[in-house]
Formats: C-alpha cells, structure tokens, sequence
C-alpha cells in the first residue's frame, strides 16, 4: 500500500504544485507577481580549531562537517568577548552561532548561559534541539526551561544544576530577577545571554525588554560577571541600532548569511477591480476565503492569516459556513487569536499538530515558532504590515522539505498596493526600522520601581536617562522607597515585578464576562486601550466566530458583560480625534512647508458603531456609543503649509481640506511601514494644532470640519484656517516613534506622494488617499489630484 | 511640568487609574487613614533608638539593632499547656528528618526511640517578622525571634532591626548566638523564614547558618493530619484547637510590615511593641506545639487527627507495628481507604481472619476491591476456587475479571475431572 502511494506522488505534480499551477492558470489576471526564492548555495568554513573535540564530534554525529560562513564568524566575535547580532533567514543555522560558544563555554570553564525567547513556545522548541546536540555528543550540557509551566519542586534544579537556562523576558521579570539571590551561583558565572527573535522586541514591548535587560546587568554586576549579549533577529533595517538600543552598548552585525537556500514561491495577488472609476477592488476576504476553499478542498492543510482579531472572527464564520454546517463532526476549522483563554490556544495547537484542522485561521498570535506542525498552504489576508513578518508567517508552510506556496492577497489599503505592485520591495534591502522608547517615562519608573525591590539604589548609580535620583525621590513620596544615607531601599509590603506586564505599558485589561443563562464565566481578556472600540455596549464580541453581544460594561470595574446571540451582522466603531498641540521640541521650515516633532494632547471619542451584515457588508444600522472620552498626551510629528500659499493654490477650503485628509492617510501607511508598526501604533490627525476643529471624512466621502463638541462646522466660515496633518504616537507618553518620523520626514514626504501619483484610480481610491463614493464625481475635482498638491508642497518644504 | 504631574497624568490615561476609580481610591485611603487615626492619635514624638530599647525592655546591640532577651519559666502555662510538657516525653515526630534516620539504622530505632530523640537543649526554636509575605530580595526580616531551652527557662531572644545599615550586624549577631548542632524548629520556615534569611546573607555577605541546619518545619505534620479536619492549619488554629491558647490585642500578622514603617519613616514605635509580643507568642508555641504534636502521633484518636495520615506516616518511617496499632485501635473511626489499609497491613502479618474480616464488611456493601482481594485470598490461600469464582463474577466486567473468572473455572474444571 504505501509502494502505491509514492508511485502516486512520483506521477501525479504535488497537490501544492498543482494548486499554485491552477491558481495561476485560472486567476492569471490577479497574480501581479510571483516570487519565486531561487536557490543559493552556500559559503562555508571549517570547524574553529579550538572548537573543543567533543562539540566537534557531536556535529559530525550529526552530519556537520563544517560551518556556514556567518556561523564562523559568530564564533570568532563570541570568543572573543563581542557583543553581536545575527540576522540571517529562518532556517539558516542561526542557533549554532550561539549554541557552539555557549556550549564551549559550559564544557571549559563551567559557564552558564541564559536564553531568552518571547515567548514559552519558542522556549520549548529550542531545548529540544539542544537535547539532541547534546545527546549526539554526550556532551552532558544540561539545559532546562524556567516559565510559569515550571512546577515548583523542579525550580530549585533548574536553579543549582542548570548550564543553560532557557526562559522569556516575562519570567525573568518577575519569576528570576525579584529572586536572584536563589541564582546566586547561576549569575555568577552567567557568561552568555542569549536573546532571540530581536525584532519581536520593539516599541512598547522592546521598551520594556531593554528595561528588563538594565536589569539583568545591574544584577550581574552584583555578582561581579559580565556576560557576552548575542542577538538573533528576523531581517530589518536596523538590526545593529535595535541591538545597540536594547543593552545600550555597542554590539557588532553578523548580515551575511552562509547557509544554502530552498526554492519557496510566493504568489502576490491583487482582487480585481469591481468598480473601475472609484477605484474599488473586490475585498481581500472573499480572495483568501476563495483560495483556502480550493486548498482545503484539495486536501492541503493551510493557515490563513488575518490581521484583526475581529478579521479572524469574519473569516472563521465564512469557512465553518462551509465545512462545519455538521455539528456532530469534528469542526475542521479553527480560529486562533490573543484573547482567547491559554487551555484554548493549547488544545488548537495540539489538534494542529495532529493534523486533525484543515485550516486555522489566525492572528500574528501564530506567527512565531509556536509548533503546530507542517502545513502546505499559507494565505496572507492583507499584508502583514513589515517584510519580516511576511517571511515568518510565510514560514508557516513548508517546514519539512515540502514544497511550499504562499499567496499575499492585498487589501485595498495603500500599504498592500504598494507592496503587490512593487514586488522588490521583498527581495532588496528590509526598509523597516524596529524603535524602542526605553525611557518612555511610566516604562521607566516601572522597571526602577522593580530594580529597587531586587537591589537598593546608590547615590549616583545609573539607570536610564531621566534624572535617577528624581525618580527615586518621586517613590520614596510614593512611600515604597527610603532613602538611608546614599541608599533607597524598597519599604513596601509588595512584589512590585507582578504588577507590570511587560506586553502594554499599563495594566488595566478588561475581562469578558459570559452570562448567558445565569452563569459568570470568563472567556476572553481586552487591553484597556482595545476596549472602548470592542467593548461598547451593543457590540458584537466574537470568539471562535460565535457572537456575543455586550450587554453591559462596567468601565470602572474594567468588565464587559456579554451574552450568546445570533445576529446577522458584526459591528464597527466610529471614533473621532481631536488633537492640541502642547510643546514642539524640533521644528523644520522650508519655503511654505512646516514640519514639527512635539507634545499633544490627544481626545478620542467614540460616537457610535455601524452595524454590518455578513456577506453583503451593508450598513444595517447605527448604534450610539456613551463611553468617557479618551485622553492621551504624546508626542507627534505635524506638517503645516502656510495660509496664503494655501489660498494660493486651493480654491476652496473644502478643496484644502480634502487635500490634507488624502494626504494623511499615505503618510500614516507609509509611515507605519517605515517603523515596523501596524497602522494601530500610530495614529493620524488633520486639524488645526490648538483642538478648536478636526477634520475627518464623512458618510458621504467627503472632508468635514467638526468642532469641540463633535458639531459639524462649514470650513469657509471658520477664522483662520491652517489645517496640519499630524501622525502620533498611540501610546500614552509614546514609545519613541515621532522622532524616528521627524528623521525621515523627506523620504515619508516623498514615498507618500510617489503612492498617490502612481495610483492607477482616477480620483483617488483606498489605496492611496482613502475611499471616496461614487457621489464624489460631482465634486467636480479630484480630492486625489488635492492631496498630491499638498504633498509636493510638503514635499518641497521638507 | 514636573516629574509628578507627568506621571499621573500618564498613569491615567493609560487605565491605571480611571478618574472615577481614583476617587473610589482615595475614599478607601481616607477611610484607612482614619483607623489609623483612631489607634494611633495624636500623633507622636518621634523616638530614639535608645529609648526605643528602653520602652521594649532591650539593649542596643550596635547601630541598627536591638536585642530584647526574655527567660521565661518553663512552669508557666501557655492557654490550658504547661511550657514544660516539653520534658514529659522524648521528642520523636515520624519524618523528623536527617539526624534521627542518619544516627541509627533503619528499623532500630523502634525500641531506642529515647537515644534518637533530639535532645531538648539542641532545639532553636525560629520565627521572623518580615516587610512582606510575596518573598524575594525586596523583602526583609526585621526581627529575628530566637529561642531554646536552657535548665528550666525558655529564653527568647528577638533581633530588631531598626536602620537597613544595621542588616549585616543583624545576622552576625544572630548566628554568634548559635552553639552549632542545632535543631530548627520553625513554622513554615523551611519555605518561608529560611530563603528569605538566606537571601538577606547572600545580599549583606554574611554567611547563612540556618540553611544548613537539621530543620523541622511544624506546619507539614500538622498539615498532614489536619487538613481534613480543621478549616486551616494556620498557627493561631494549632494554639486555639490543641493549646486553649486565645491570642488577645494580638497585632495582625499582616500589620507588622506597616509598624516597621512607621518606626523607618516616622519614628514612631507603638506598634513594634505588638509585633515583638506577637512574635514572642509564636516562638512560645512552637516549643508547646512541637511536644504535642509528638503526643497527636501517638493518640490521633483523642486530638480528632486523621488516624490514617499518622498510620501512613508511621509506615513510611518503618514502623509498622506502631501503624497498625493505631488503626486497629481506631477502626471504629476509619474511612473505607483506612479500612483498607487495616486490612493489608494484617493480610501482610499473615492475619488473614482479621483482614478478610474487614474485606468482608467492605463487600457487603458493595466495594469492588475488597470483594477482588477475598476472591483471591480463596484463589491463593484457602483454594475455594468456587467461593473465588462467586466472589470474581460478582465484579465488573474487565478483560482481568475475565481472565481470572476463566482460570477459576478452568481450575474447577480440572478438580472436578480429578475428582470424576
């Protein structure tokens, strides 16, 4: 029988081959480009000469004889005491760039090491393949996870016996850190630390790791080592700064990767056009449902990737539509996201590994190296928002000397037309830069509040770059320092690491609360600044694409109160922004363009949500929403072109106005692609700087000015009237993304209108100035032809 | 804007602190105020280090500790419990840890029980006060309550810190108090008191000396025995339950963080007077605690222990006899599962009658693994393959009741040929 099955794959084209073939033969017209990742031979090295005769032995075990370039060169910087950073492709032997010094070290001189992973999957992973080296060689290296997971009676072994210890930046946090007395020996003779998946490490959550990491070296110092930082990152722009940033110190760049390549093809495709004036595409989800539906149908395991949770949800439902209309089977069809309760994610991850889901729908929550098997088929519903994202979840299909397809269906934001339209963009050199704001105020006083409780501060010590000693003072009024001579010592009856989660920059989550029949059941957590625009009373929740509808929400006491229900449509929010400017901190005039980076004061206010009904997306309804409006100070960078150049070149205010608006939204997308952020990170604004009107786009498709209280202005009548596009931090406080914008204003300026001027719509469309209606054909211009004005004006005063 | 402004203004948009809840917050902090207000109004004159040991009747030792030394007579009564019942008997507790097992040899020790026993004069008795239960190197001890028997006294000795620089003095003064070949006696110290005194050594650089020491922790006997049978095992229930000791005007446990920081910040020492007595009140338990739970061992029965627990504990230690003893004597308050362990323990003496007796009361009432274990005493020692039979067809049906039902009647079979 099974003789049977391998003629059978000899004759017939593998189902992935053939599935690619058939997409391309029948869609030709959607398939604007097709990347096919050409093999490349590799560069080797010979095994270092001092490379102990055991660890060599163990690779020849396992069929190393020699290794890739950058692996050599890994060793050479490792052994001599250099901080580095490897940036190589998935499966280019990045783990034997810090396994064989590590390894080394442990055999020679008693060593230890420590990895640090995001996430506990990742974690898991890792020891297993250090196992088997270890194994082969019977080198004895002991290595052991330390998470959560952990039981409390193996910790102390870990603690005493391990060589390596393999944990994430979370446990370290709270479980090692606050305890590293208990370390004592493993810190002393801590000689490597080994951080993996840098780039995962950026904004808030890399702001946090870099604190985490001030932390780890104040103990070590303690403990008189000095350990060598080696970092492994997805490719990015920036890898050296991002390194530099995080430990704060000079770090070295291993770019040039050795190791051979497979063929992987990658298909972009772009939905067709359905309404060729307005520029409108047909939906990115009816493609990628359509293209899961043939792979599913044809017997290849996929996964498709969304990029909302809510996206997920939509997804979900239409495939279960599908193949789950029988109760009483197994369901086929899984939805994996953040939010859902971790027993849940579990058990999906283990029917993965089985084979026993055909498709699994997901956020980037299954981006990283969570195991959950080899799939076949990975379609990306929208760009994924950075290359190196792309590549990891494209990484998804294929593992295991399969044949490998991945398809990029675009949305129609500007983004993902650019990106289908300049396929380079994924073969030349990454633009994408990570940022971290480390001394991102409420960051920072966090992790000095948590380093205070592991060891008292000295007069005179250093941590981050505010003033220490403010900050020092500031808690002892809190009453959880106190100074005693040149030392502050923690005084408080608690264990400040377990009240700082290192995922947002504040706690405050909201939980999900079932009552359906009565009961009180949890199902699903929200960040605080997720809640207002998920939470609303009236809204529809969705888990594993069943609706919830909130019944209630209890803003103080941070929970939503739901209950099961079956309803035809999901809901949206509306919000608005209005923004005033507090303080530029750096300011750029040319000609008749401004360009500022400073302080705002931000409110959000959600109005109302729409009601949208599944498969048709028609507006069914409208809802009002009642929730406190939300404030934010942060900083932001503007573009501001003066008055009379303005009435120069417009001839109306509602023509300007226009203008601004489209010219927002290419500038928000590019530079969200430009940081390695999702458009969330940021956010953008047109208004006129002192929070007297905002403007935004109405039902009808066209620009409005709104004042204070949200009531709708006619722009003519205004007094002064000098709009200014304003991109912003979404983050209280900000984690350092509009200094990095304020640097890059040229290039931002410049890809912004290159997006809107190689558009191929007539009057502007989603993908690059925002939608417009069809009613906008009797505006008589072209709010596509107003929004390049007002970037080549920018653009010459940049 | 300042520091200050900044981060609250940060803070609350970030949802740690909702304007309303804020409100909600500072209503409590108001109300906690005022508690404090009433306990502690007027407000005090802060006071010195020197006169600090003069109001707890102690010495300063060197700059930033305190030490307060009290003898108290063994033949004072501690609730319904003379201190002395510490000498009526040799202290002997079943998993009593290294020093009784590595003296003798295994199964020795049942008839020298006396010669193994620790010796009173050996015990420390151990108890801190810390700045807070979560552990971890922010948490200190600020007292450090010592005690042990000498002639007819139990003397206390407490450590009081009063500045962080007096820390390292602290612990050496401490373990210079020690005569070495201690025995600890704590509760909950094995996971508590000791990582935490030895973190404070490894952050001050002063050897630890309790870590290494023999240590019997109270709270895992008592659990064991009591967990099923007292709502907790807390120590002011083992003093309530065993001792008739009430605490009065005791300071919450979990108030003596706070009077630390009274005294760090202010100056103001009322409250470390409680937390001193307190701390007196749980090292004077641990010495009457630690007699009587020798005495729950021995008569389970007259303390309402779990009979069971102490016969197993009994078991692991090698003394069986002592066990069965104690079941026997309270089988009238066993469970099904003590019921059963009756039984096997007579079934391994070869008291096959008394344990089949028990088997058989079992079975009546339908217990499937009493009725198993007579169907194989016919099987294997008496030979009534037709009574093993009845017995085996009476269990649920599983592919071992099958495989055993087709031996027995295999097994008859072949008697009745031989028979025939």
């Amino acid at each position: 029988m099974s003789l049977n099955a391998i003629s059978t794959r000899n004759t017939e084209a593998d189902p992935v081959i053939e599935l690619s073939r058939r997409l391309k033969s029948k869609y030709a017209g959607r398939i604007t480009g097709e990347l096919v990742i050409s093999e490349h031979p590799g560069r080797y090295a010979s095994l270092p000469i001092d490379l102990d005769m055991r660890i060599s032995k163990a690779l020849l075990s396992r069929g190393i004889r020699q290794l890739y370039s950058h692996q050599a060169e890994a060793w050479e910087f490792a052994r001599s005491g250099q901080h580095f950073v490897v940036v190589t492709p998935t499966a280019s032997g990045k783990t034997l760039c810090y396994n064989l010094p590590v390894i080394q070290s442990v055999l020679n001189d008693q060593a230890k090491a420590l990895y640090l992973f995001p996430t506990k999957a990742l974690a898991q992973d890792q020891v297993a393949e250090l196992l088997e080296l270890n194994k082969a060689g019977g080198l004895g290296v002991k290595t052991f996870t330390f998470d959560g997971d952990t039981p409390g009676d193996a910790r102390k072994a870990v603690r005493t016996r391990g060589d390596i210890v393999v944990t994430n930046p979370d446990m370290l946090h709270q479980g090692i850190l606050p305890h590293h007395t208990k370390w004592a020996q493993f810190f002393e003779s801590l000689q490597y630390v080994i951080i993996d998946e840098m780039h995962i490490y950026r904004g808030v959550f890399g702001s946090h790791v870099a604190n985490v990491l001030r932390r780890l070296r104040r103990i070590c110092r303690f403990y008189h080592a000095d350990p060598v930082f080696i970092f492994c990152s997805a490719t990015i722009a920036n890898p050296g700064e991002l390194a530099a940033r995080l430990l704060e110190e000079p770090v070295q760049t291993i770019n040039e990767s050795g190791a051979p390549r497979g063929r992987k093809q990658l298909l972009l495709w772009n939905p067709p056009v359905v309404n060729p004036d307005l520029g409108i595409r047909a939906s990115a989800r009816s493609q990628s449902h359509r293209i899961a539906r043939l792979a599913i149908r044809m017997g290849l395991k996929s996964i498709l990737f969304a990029r909302s949770r809510l996206m997920v949800e939509v997804l979900t439902k239409y495939l279960k539509d599908v193949f789950d209309k029988d109760p009483r089977k197994p369901p086929r069809i899984a939805a994996y996201r953040g939010g859902y309760l971790p027993t849940a994610r579990r058990e999906t991850e283990g029917r993965l590994r089985e084979g026993s889901i055909d498709c699994v729908v997901s956020t980037s929550a299954l981006e990283l190296g969570v195991d959950i098997g080899s799939l076949d088929v990975c379609v990306l519903n929208g760009y994924p928002g950075t290359v190196a994202g792309t590549w990891q979840r494209l990484g998804r299909a294929g593992r295991r000397n399969r044949p490998a397809l991945g398809v990029l269906v675009a949305s129609s934001q500007p983004l993902d037309q650019y990106i289908v339209r300049n396929p380079d963009f994924f073969l030349g050199a990454s633009p994408e830069h990570a940022r971290i704001d480390p001394d991102q105020l409420l960051i920072l006083l966090e992790h000095v509040r948590c380093a205070a409780f592991e060891l008292p501060f000295h007069r005179g010590e250093q941590f981050g770059r505010e003033v220490l000693e403010e900050l020092l003072v500031y808690l002892e009024e809190e009453g959880v320092l106190h100074q005693e001579g040149d030392q502050w010592h923690w005084t408080a009856d608690s264990y400040p690491a377990n009240s700082v989660s290192l995922r947002s920059v504040a706690e405050g989550n909201f939980v999900v609360i079932d009552t359906t029949g009565g009961a009180q059941l949890v199902i699903a957590e929200v960040d605080y600044t997720a809640a207002p625009g998920t939470l609303y009373e009236g809204a529809i929740y969705m888990i594993q694409s069943r609706p919830y509808q909130v019944e209630r929400l209890d803003w103080e006491g941070r929970k939503a109160f739901v209950t099961r229900t079956r309803v035809d449509y999901y809901t949206d929010a509306i919000d608005y922004t209005r923004l005033k400017i507090l303080e530029s901190f750096e300011r750029s005039t040319e000609g008749e363009a401004e360009t500022a980076q400073g302080e705002v004061h931000i409110v959000r206010r959600f109005a109302g949500y729409k009601k949208i009904r599944y498969y048709t997306h028609e507006n069914v309804g409208f809802g009002k929403i009642n929730l406190p409006d939300q404030e934010m100070h942060t900083t932001a960078v503007w573009w501001q072109i003066g008055v009379a150049m303005l009435e120069r070149v417009f001839d109306n205010r509602q023509q300007a106005l226009d203008g601004f608006l489209g010219a927002a939204y290419a500038l928000h997308h590019v530079a969200a692609l430009l940081m390695m952020s999702v458009t969330r990170d940021l956010g953008r604004a047109v208004g006129d700087g002192d929070g007297t009107w905002f403007g935004t786009v109405g039902a009808d498709g066209r620009g409005q000015v709104r004042g204070k209280d949200g009531a709708e202005l006619d722009p003519a009548a205004q007094g002064r009237f000098r709009p200014a596009v304003f991109l912003y931090d979404n983050y209280p406080g900000g984690v350092g993304l509009s200094a990095p914008l304020f640097d890059h204003r040229g290039d931002l300026v410049t890809q912004a209108a290159g997006m809107v001027s190689d558009c191929d719509c007539t009057r502007g469309c989603p993908a690059c100035v925002g939608p417009i209606l069809a009613s906008d054909e009797t505006r008589g211009y072209s709010p596509r032809q107003s929004a390049l004005k007002v970037l080549e004006l920018l653009k010459n005063g940049s | 804007m300042d520091l200050k402004s900044r981060v609250k203004q940060l803070r609350q948009q970030t949802g740690t602190s909702a304007a309303p809840r804020k409100s909600a917050d500072l209503g409590a902090r108001l109300l906690r105020l005022q508690t404090r207000g009433r306990r502690c109004a007027p407000a005090v004159s802060p006071v010195s280090e020197g006169r600090l040991a003069e109001r707890l009747g102690g010495q300063v030792l060197d700059q930033g500790v305190l030490m307060v030394e009290r003898r108290v007579a063994l033949s004072e009564m501690h609730g319904d419990m003379p201190i002395s019942i510490l000498h009526h008997q040799p202290l002997y507790l079943p998993g009593m840890g290294g020093r009784v097992t590595s003296t003798a040899p295994h199964g020795q020790y049942r008839q020298t029980t006396d010669e193994v026993a620790v010796p009173v004069g050996d015990l420390l008795f151990m108890d801190t006060e810390t700045t807070g239960l979560s552990g971890g190197s922010g948490t200190l001890v600020f007292v450090l309550g010592l005690g042990r028997i000498e002639g007819d006294y139990l003397i206390l000795r407490q450590y009081l810190l009063t500045t962080f620089g007096g820390e390292r003095s602290l612990l050496d003064l401490a373990g210079n108090w020690l005569r070495g070949g201690e025995t600890l006696v704590s509760f909950n110290g094995k996971s508590f008191d000791v990582p935490l005194l030895q973190t404070r050594g490894c952050l001050s650089g002063v050897p630890d000396p309790f870590g290494k020491m023999p240590h019997l922790d109270l709270l895992h006997p008592l659990r064991r025995v009591f967990k099923d049978r007292w709502p907790n095992c807390r120590l002011a229930n083992a003093e309530r339950k065993l001792m008739g000791f009430h605490r009065l005007d005791d300071l919450p446990g979990a108030e003596a963080p706070a009077a630390w920081f009274d005294w760090l910040r202010h100056k103001d020492s009322r409250r470390l007077i409680g937390v001193l007595d307190h701390n007196r009140s749980d090292l004077i338990s641990l010495a009457v605690l630690l007699p009587l739970l020798v005495k729950v061992y021995q008569s389970p029965l007259r303390y309402e222990a779990d009979v069971l627990a102490v016969a197993r504990s009994w078991i692991r230690e090698g003394q069986t006899d002592t066990a069965l003893s104690l079941l026997e004597y309270g089988r009238s308050k066993l469970s099904r599962n003590g019921l059963m362990e009756l039984a096997r323990l007579w079934r391994n003496q070869g008291c096959w009658e008394s344990a089949c007796g028990v088997w058989w009361s079992l079975a009546r009432a339908g217990d499937e693994t009493a009725t198993e274990h007579l169907a194989k005493f016919h099987e294997h020692v008496t030979g009534d393959f037709d009574a093993a039979l009845r017995l085996s067809l009476k269990l649920t049906r599983s592919s071992a009741s099958r495989r055993r039902c087709q031996r027995l009647s295999d097994k008859l079979n072949r008697l009745s040929k031989q028979v025939g």
